[in-house]
């Protein structure tokens, strides 16, 4: 039991660094709210759960020239089933959402899951991954969503009772007129999630000075590249 | 049998393997969609139908209606004039506008307009009653400045709610215009362009209204409108 939740908690902190890198379309696009950065995160979260649980439980029927057509057909079909779902649930928040709900496709983030990590793995394993990872997209994209809001708009959770029905007055004003609307921007976005990465390299480095030998990387295991031979 | 037809009928054993394989694939993602699209496609139109009515029925709160305002409507197309001075609504496309009827008169309507933002076309649902007093103005579609032009959404100001119960009587033409060119409506710091064009857009639809009230007033959308 420890050691699976140490497990998940390194694999979360090894990828948040890698995280909004690999996302970062979505991640730019739609965290100007928290409730648009949360709906995103949440149906990428779905989309990366079954996706990987298919790529797991077909590793070995397809051939490397295969690889890649079986997976974008995969992903884009668990996409499309998160879009029905989500118009089913609340058509306004997939009409908030628009075009950034089909590109979930083309999200790297989950591309390179499947390639990396899925299709070596068995299905639960790599469902435990997917879990992992998914969460830590929405805590960035969360994160991420909530700043924007607040410093572009001056409140946050606005409009949060379309997901969650029992959120109806969580709305709350933090400014009262916006300090920073750049923020709503993509523009603002960037400067905004560099000063999260900024802040995550910062904590990251920060226990390394105590230990008097840390870890050296081993080089190229790092899923920084994700286009092996196809 | 020629050459090409054998080539054709044997390719490589690995490749017919791999198109199987592809074709099953495929075959499989079919029957999720086929499936996932069926089982909610009850529950996606309620969702939609829902979301419509419930903008719909915002703007015109104070108008007592006993229809369905999604089954009373009618085209208004910038192709086939229908109304006087149709261009008032500075529409592109044709767009649909609504009728509210409260025991067989015609209580108010809701119409649609367009101008040009800072970045694209503004498109806008108007309520009017039947006197010409402003019900409600909501934005459908807009491309303005994230935290400038487009504070006017609901969601980030108050103020397209300062529409709400004006006319062409309360406010005479010249008070509608922002309040830095001598009008009576509020501009936003850094964002002149959108709330100009919008105040412009819904003081030529209240003459729209005007000039169109009897026939608006009189329709009849009994039998089904093009």
């Amino acid at each position: 039991m420890t050691a699976t939740a140490t497990l998940n908690f390194n694999s979360c902190r090894d990828k948040l660094a890698l995280t909004p890198l690999l996302g970062l379309c979505p991640l730019l696009a739609v965290s100007n709210s928290a409730i648009s950065a949360l709906t995103l995160g949440l149906c990428t979260l779905s989309v990366l759960l079954g996706s990987s649980f298919c790529i797991s439980l077909l590793r070995n029927r397809f051939t490397p020239a295969l690889r890649l057509p079986a997976y974008m057909l995969i992903i884009a079909s668990f996409t499309s089933c998160a879009e029905f779902l989500l118009q089913a649930y609340s058509y306004a928040l997939a009409e908030r959402l628009g075009l950034f709900l089909p590109l979930i496709v083309s999200n790297c983030l989950i591309l390179g899951h499947a390639e990396s990590f899925a299709s070596k793995t068995p299905p639960l394993h790599a469902l435990r991954d997917a879990l992992g990872l998914g969460l830590s997209f929405i805590l960035v994209l969360l994160v991420l969503g909530m700043l924007r809001e607040a410093l572009g708009s001056g409140r946050l959770f606005t409009n949060m009772d379309l997901l969650l029905p029992f959120a109806t007055n969580w709305e709350f004003i933090c400014f009262n007129s916006p300090p920073f609307p750049l923020a709503l921007t993509p523009s603002g976005a960037f400067l905004l999630l560099a000063f999260l990465i900024a802040f995550k390299n910062y904590f990251d480095q920060r226990p390394a000075q105590h230990q008097p030998a840390p870890e050296p990387e081993p080089a190229g295991s790092k899923r920084v590249r994700v286009t092996g031979q196809v | 049998m020629s050459d090409t037809n054998n080539r054709v009928q044997n390719p490589p054993l690995a490749a017919r393997g791999a198109i199987l394989r592809l074709g099953l694939l495929a075959l499989g993602a079919v029957l999720l969609l086929t499936l996932a699209y069926h089982a909610t496609a009850a529950r996606r139109i309620a969702q939609q139908h829902q979301a419509m009515l419930a903008t719909l029925t915002t703007l015109l709160p104070p108008i007592p209606h006993d229809n369905v305002l999604l089954d009373a409507s009618f085209i208004i197309d910038p192709a086939t004039p229908r109304f006087a001075q149709q261009e008032l609504l500075g529409l592109s496309t044709a767009r649909t506008a609504y009728l509210a009827r409260s025991a067989d008169a015609v209580s108010g309507v809701i119409l649609p307009l367009e101008t040009a933002g800072y970045n694209g076309p503004l498109k806008l649902l108007l309520g009017i009653d039947a006197n010409g007093t402003i019900t409600g103005l909501r934005i459908l579609e807009q491309h303005e400045t994230a935290g400038l032009g487009a504070r006017i959404e609901l969601d980030q100001s108050n103020w397209l709610l300062s529409f709400d119960r004006r006319s062409l009587d309360n406010t005479p033409p010249p008070l509608w215009a922002l309040k830095q060119d001598g009008g009576e409506f509020d501009q936003f710091s850094g964002a002149t362009i959108t709330p100009r064009a919008i105040v412009n857009a819904v003081r030529k639809a209240l003459e729209f209204f005007a000039l169109n009230r009897t026939a608006l007033l009189a329709l009849n959308l009994e039998e089904p409108q093009a």
